[in-house]
């Protein structure tokens, strides 16, 4: 994966695993993985990724609590230190 | 760009952004409760900030703070337990004692395959978020928004100040990490 054609592939693959990538991309990424045995092997390495991604379904904090919490935990953050210097 | 998180210094405010969805899914995995998940990452936070004293830098700050979520998940079950009786599992109206035991077999079975694959799905997610705790501060945002949150692209750039290709660049290089890391932990 030495090649800046590489380079650009595999970036591109990581694209096309999020449903980015244009059309003219998709077939940009197909001409080259028919010659180039590396790249293959990480676009397949990319689509095995995003299919664990799918399966574990990583839940995800609510944003708003998430924010709440971090506001709260500055506010014992502060209060610990002034604590110390005191 | 690719800084690791320092194994002996705890850095408490930088743990809501590094462990809380980490800590969050480890919660909600054995509670299976959205509130009780966060009332528990919330404890814990707060009483990793208490002991932090306690801290002596030989674990990791995730194996630290997992270590406290699980005594956290341990107390919420004693209160639990008592607050309300266990339930009984009883078989009524069953014709024959062969009835009975088919009931029994099926029954455990069904509930043996769909706990396996609850365990296994817990396991992938819990080896996932430990491999993004190798990425960068930036590297996990990134991912993090765009492949688990799923946002536009668009709004990412905005948020970040960022440009798409440094977005595509990073999120690239992220993506090799884990891939990498989930070779290690999850495939071999």
């Amino acid at each position: 994966m030495g090649t800046s054609k590489c380079q650009k592939t595999t970036k591109l693959c990581d694209k096309r695993e999020c449903k980015e990538a244009t059309f003219y991309e998709i077939i940009v990424i197909h001409l080259h993985l028919i010659r180039c045995k590396s790249c293959r092997e990480y676009s397949k390495k990319t689509q095995k990724l995003s299919s664990i991604l799918q399966k574990a379904s990583i839940k995800k904090m609510c944003p708003h609590i998430k924010q709440q919490l971090k506001t709260q935990f500055q506010e014992e953050l502060n209060e610990a230190a002034s604590q110390t210097r005191n | 760009m690719n800084k690791k998180i320092a194994l002996d210094t705890p850095e408490p405010d930088k743990w809501v952004d590094r462990y809380s969805d980490y800590l969050y899914n480890y919660a909600i995995g054995r509670v299976n409760n959205h509130e009780v998940a966060q009332d528990i990452v919330s404890e814990t936070f707060l009483s990793a900030l208490k002991g932090i004293k306690n801290f002596e830098g030989r674990s990791s700050e995730r194996t630290w703070l997992i270590a406290i979520i699980k005594r956290k998940i341990i107390d919420y079950y004693r209160r639990q337990s008592t607050e309300k009786e266990r339930s009984k599992i009883s078989f009524h109206n069953t014709d024959s004692e062969e009835e009975k035991d088919w009931l029994e077999e099926n029954v455990a079975d069904m509930q043996l395959v769909s706990a396996d694959e609850k365990i296994e799905n817990d396991e992938l997610r819990m080896a996932i978020l430990e491999c993004m705790t190798e990425l960068s501060d930036i590297q996990a945002r990134i991912f993090r928004m765009k492949n688990i949150e799923g946002l536009d692209t668009e709004y990412i750039c905005n948020e970040l100040n960022i440009t798409p290709s440094n977005l595509w660049v990073i999120l690239h290089r992220a993506r090799k990490i884990l891939m990498d890391c989930m070779e290690k932990k999850w495939f071999n």
